[in-house]
């Protein structure tokens, strides 16, 4: 298992600039399409080896999130070094503890901003005025949920024209995930930081 | 009961045994198997040791527990 695994590790890390490169070529950002559409055998060898170099690369990336997730070993053994996991003696032990809980309560919290800020709905609108006398402009505030995913929805009013709407700035599930991964390891590392003494090394 | 309150202020001799036998803290943290800022932070007060590890430091420096460390503030 852990030759495995080491394998896996070197092959994801080794192999990580040759899976930029069809990224990069994909994006248009390598080579002209005049060059990539030539049929220069040897180019052809190379970019087809590159583009199943990047299927394997993310089947490999794949399987090895699915083992981080169900083995402790090897969460302890990878995750601890990305985390900045010190634990040599008691007291890093201890500091690690600390930031831990300080970790956990930050990401609470951050957890807490982020459902009320996907299910707050504020839509500013200009009314088209069909009558004298009638308001120039409306604004609602509402807190949704739902379980799956909803696509915009048109306007069930046809005088309304939006000006502003929250719906447009959603964070997608992506965004947040990332931004939760990051939290947690700034927060973790400052805690840590500060725990410890100015003096260590 | 006696009670005893307030917050215990602990601190050591640390440093001073150290420097009598000459050992940098270095020497010091693999004698009693922790980190050199394990002992950085002892010697500053800004960590308290475990039972474990006082006695740790009892022994290397053959002496008692009571002759390192002593305490300040308390109020029965």
């Amino acid at each position: 298992m852990n030759k495995t695994l080491k394998l896996l590790q070197n092959y994801l890390l080794l192999s990580f600039p040759f899976v930029l490169i069809p990224i990069a070529i994909s994006q248009g950002y390598l080579f002209s399409p005049a060059i990539l559409n030539s049929n220069n055998i040897l180019l052809k060898i190379i970019t087809n080896g590159l583009v199943i170099n990047l299927m394997l690369w993310i089947l490999a990336l794949a399987a090895y999130l699915l083992l981080l997730l169900l083995s402790t070993e090897v969460r302890n053994k990878t995750l601890a070094r990305l985390a900045n996991l010190k634990e040599r003696d008691e007291r890093e032990e201890y500091i690690t503890g600390k930031a831990a809980r300080a970790t956990y309560l930050a990401t609470l919290s951050l957890t807490l901003f982020l459902l009320f800020i996907s299910m707050l709905n504020v839509n500013l609108s200009s009314i088209e005025k069909t009558a004298p006398g009638q308001p120039g402009h409306s604004i609602s505030l509402g807190l949704g949920y739902s379980v799956f995913t909803k696509t915009a929805e048109k306007p069930e009013h046809s005088e309304l024209h939006p000006i502003f709407d929250t719906v447009q700035y959603k964070l997608s599930t992506e965004t947040i995930l990332l931004l939760m991964l990051g939290w947690q390891l700034v927060i973790f590392n400052l805690t840590a930081r500060k725990e410890q003494s100015p003096r260590d090394e | 009961m006696p009670r005893i309150t307030g917050k215990l202020s602990i601190l050591n001799h640390i440093a001073t045994l150290r420097n009598k036998k000459s050992w940098t803290q270095q020497d010091l943290a693999d004698a009693v198997e922790v980190t050199r800022g394990t002992i950085i932070a002892l010697e500053k007060g800004s960590y308290n040791p475990s039972l474990e590890l006082a006695f740790r430091l009892a022994k290397v420096f053959k002496t008692n527990i009571d002759n390192i460390f002593y305490n300040e503030n308390i109020h029965e």
